[in-house]
């Protein structure tokens, strides 16, 4: 089998116990390589806890992980040289100067100089001559990321990347990950933000109470065309009156009702038409919606 | 060697201040000696000593008033070894346990470096420092041997650095294991000074116990003994060998607790 056949990251009944306490359970998944992969959950919910087994920080209690079809145990060092990684949580060197430290990481790397670390700098506009404790958390997550990316590895690991980058930072964030997918490299992106997720990844699985409760294409979310239609109604209605073809969820609160359509809206709308309406929205559901009816169980 | 190279520059400032304390101690003692190994008094208070106390300066006593003896009383077998275990227990206490509770671990590892030449490349490092510092030592007691006119065996007293410094690095390698086991550094490293001082206060009791001959042979202490040295004109190489079995079983436990750790729950 070549090596590009196998999947950029595949876990069969993947399991990781802290004494009694779960981390995940019986984790199936799959991320082809290319792909831009989302890992949605909560915070507790195991995505951390899966993302160190690939690291090999930590080590399954049962079932295996393989990055690149290397057993991430057994070829640790292999599977980490192709790598890059954002953590959610991490120290810094803080006595080193912004320049020391990429050296420093660019040369465990095998590099004298990375290919992409002064395109990345002058992305988020670091400045690497100052010494790393007088940073700001955002700038040390903006180092953090370009230590990640400047030795243009085939599999980006992202923990919460875009925690502490300002909003034109996160854009840029974006962008690049657009860039490296285009350069057809993997991403995998764990993440609770959903609207992040939604644009910059090709399929999503979320994770619920350290199970992978569901996988979607990010396409096909789009394809469902399904609408959030939020109304407030003059007085109280009964929400049966909304139980119809192409209604996938009617949520009442008070005088409001929240409806989730696939199809059939003339009929939605005549029958809101009968009674008197004080407000009323329209829009596009969101991975956050689909994400909600996961958790809403 | 990255990792050897930068832990050495991160840990110089210390370590310096360190070997400069040493080096001043080992020197003013030897410009003291001319005028203490003159005093008849400082002789019979010794030959008067309570028999722990002589315990303390060492398993085979010699002359206290000759500059090996002096300097055994004063320090080798005390000062030079209370400074260098601190020193170790400090050092060899925060290896691991230091960046594993600032976290710099989680992207160090991001990258190929394997837990087994992450932990070689420290402890590497702190082996550096120690003879670094022994080294400093050294130097201070030999210009101040040149500046008094005396002279000395130069042989014996690089063999009494030798098995001191592989005792400390006996000791760094129970810190390291301490460290590779515990996430917080002050818990590696106040266990690492149990131990060692410990080890120490057991080598007192057990040298002076005289109903258990036996017991000595179970602290570290027992087989780094300047007095032992000087007094037999050649080092013990059977103590050498234990301290240096103890270094190695310590060292590679290290290895193989680390590289089977969970780093960071």
């Amino acid at each position: 089998m070549n090596e590009s056949d196998y999947a950029a990251i595949q876990t069969s009944g993947l399991t990781k116990y802290y004494g009694s306490s779960l981390g995940v359970l019986d984790l199936d998944l799959s991320v082809k390589q290319g792909e831009n992969f989302g890992f949605l959950g909560p915070n507790g919910s195991g995505k951390t806890t899966t993302i160190r087994i690939f690291l090999d920080f930590i080590r399954a209690s049962a079932g295996r992980a393989r990055v690149f079809g290397l057993d991430s145990h057994l070829h640790s060092s292999k599977i980490r040289a192709r790598i890059g990684y954002v953590p959610g949580e991490y120290g810094i060197y803080e006595e080193m100067r912004g320049f020391e430290y990429l050296r420093f990481f660019g040369a465990l790397r095998g590099y004298q100089k990375t290919p992409l670390r002064d395109r990345l700098i002058e992305i988020f506009g670091l400045d690497i001559s100052k010494r790393i404790k007088s940073y700001s958390h955002g700038t040390k997550q903006k180092l953090a990321i370009v230590q990640a990316f400047m030795h243009d590895p085939e599999l980006l690991i992202l923990d919460e990347p875009t925690i502490g980058l300002d909003p034109l930072m996160q854009q840029r964030f974006y962008e690049l990950l657009v860039e490296t997918k285009d350069r057809g490299k993997t991403i995998f992106l764990s993440s609770h933000i959903l609207s992040e997720v939604e644009k910059v990844c090709d399929r999503v699985g979320i994770l619920k109470e350290g199970k992978l409760v569901a996988t979607h294409e990010i396409s096909e979310i789009k394809k469902l065309r399904l609408k959030s239609i939020e109304i407030s109604f003059k007085q109280e209605v009964d929400e049966s009156i909304f139980r119809l073809n192409g209604v996938r969820k009617v949520e009442k609160d008070g005088n409001t009702i929240q409806l989730w359509v696939d199809s059939n809206i003339n009929s939605i709308l005549r029958v809101i038409s009968e009674h008197p309406v004080e407000n009323m929205s329209f829009r596009d559901a969101s991975l956050e919606d689909i994400f909600m009816e996961y958790y809403s169980e | 060697m990255r990792i050897y190279l930068r832990y050495l520059k991160s840990e110089r400032i210390g370590s310096l201040l360190f070997a400069i304390g040493l080096f001043g101690f080992g020197y003013i003692l030897v410009a003291m000696y001319p005028s203490f190994g003159k005093l008849q008094a400082l002789k019979d208070y010794f030959e008067v000593m309570p028999v722990f106390l002589k315990a303390l300066l060492g398993d085979e006593i010699i002359d206290f008033t000759t500059l090996k003896g002096f300097m055994t009383v004063e320090f080798f077998n005390t000062t030079w070894l209370y400074i260098m275990g601190v020193f170790s227990c400090l050092q060899a206490g925060s290896l691991v346990a230091e960046e594993t509770e600032k976290k710099t671990l989680e992207i160090l590892f991001s990258t190929a470096v394997s837990r087994t030449g992450y932990i070689i490349s420290k402890f590497a490092a702190f082996l550096t420092l120690l003879v670094f510092l022994s080294i400093a030592s050294f130097v201070g007691i030999y210009l101040g041997v040149w500046q008094i006119g005396e002279q000395i065996d130069e042989v014996l007293f690089f063999y009494v650095f030798l098995s001191g410094t592989i005792c400390m690095a006996a000791i760094g390698s129970i810190g390291l294991l301490f460290s590779c086991v515990f996430n917080e550094q002050r818990r590696a490293i106040s266990l690492t000074m149990i131990v060692f001082f410990s080890l120490y206060i057991f080598n007192l009791f057990a040298t002076f116990l005289e109903q258990y001959p036996m017991l000595k042979f179970f602290t570290l202490f027992h087989y780094y003994d300047a007095s032992k040295i000087f007094k037999r004109q050649a080092i013990c190489w059977p103590d050498i060998g234990i301290l240096f079995a103890v270094f190695t079983i310590m060292f590679i436990s290290s290895i193989f607790t680390f590289r089977r750790k969970d780093i960071y729950i």
